[in-house]
């Protein structure tokens, strides 16, 4: 799902851009002279992939937890923050959980581990 | 792309180590760029180095490790290279490795300290950047 929303935007115009420290991953800088053993195209790409597959797990998590949060509202006022996950029940945060999981957005040792986190701490 | 325009061309003159020479910068041309070359630190004898083929059809692929990252078509106006390409993730990064499909991408790499066997360039992908040393091979 993530990289399916990802090829929209990739096929999309290019932009100057004057951020020039947009690495892999969103973290390296990836102008830099020093940095020639990184490959060019494959770095140019693999930085905008990686960085929308971020952007889109930051989108559904701020997603998840605004619907989190609008479900225990009881007035008009919708709270610019929900629930943390400490202040979830543990049957709450499962689902949430197996919510990115279905969803792709964690991997299945990321699940598992998760998991049994929760569960630990039942 | 032609948003890019002139700011692009600034910020690829401003970081030129040589921006300043008073040698005159020749051009890349549609014949020029035909050919084999090697980018950055590696080498034409190494299979494993990355490696961008302009064709002169058009087509143009980048590979490494003897892998082709991307095939696509290229065009050059104005000193910029527009690439044109499909790859697919999985071979792109090692945290891509999961990730099936081929997808689209239009990169531009602007070219400058362009001389008879190499050039430099600043390769554009929306807010992604990344700057190239290119040498060409012999055939």
């Amino acid at each position: 799902m993530f990289v399916k929303l990802a090829a929209r935007s990739l096929a999309g115009s290019v932009v100057i851009a004057s951020a020039l420290f947009a690495g892999v991953a969103g973290h390296a800088p990836a102008y830099a002279h020093s940095d020639w053993a990184a490959p060019f195209l494959g770095g140019i790409m693999a930085g905008r992939v990686l960085t929308n597959m971020q952007n889109q797990r930051a989108q559904q998590t701020r997603a998840m937890q605004e619907m989190a949060g609008e479900g225990g509202s009881t007035g008009g006022h919708s709270r610019p923050t929900s629930h943390s996950p400490a202040q979830l029940s543990p049957q709450e945060r499962l689902q949430q959980l197996d919510q990115l999981a279905a969803g792709g957005y964690i991997t299945p040792q990321e699940y598992k581990a998760r998991r049994e986190a929760i569960l630990n701490g039942m | 792309m032609i948003r890019a325009g002139s700011i692009l061309v600034a910020a690829a003159l401003a970081v030129s180590p040589c921006a300043h020479a008073a040698a005159p910068e020749s051009s890349l041309t549609d014949t020029s760029l035909v050919g084999k070359w090697v980018v950055n630190i590696g080498e034409c004898s190494d299979p494993n180095a990355e490696f961008i083929t302009f064709l002169k059809s058009g087509a143009v692929e980048s590979t490494r490790n003897g892998s082709a990252d991307a095939v696509g078509f290229w065009r050059l106006e104005n000193d910029r290279i527009y690439l044109n390409v499909l790859a697919t993730p999985a071979r792109l990064h090692e945290k891509l490795k999961d990730v099936n499909g081929y997808y689209p991408f239009d990169i531009t790499v602007a070219t400058f300290n362009v001389t008879a066997d190499s050039f430099q360039g600043v390769g554009i992908l929306d807010d992604q950047t990344r700057y190239g040393k290119f040498t060409r091979c012999k055939p």
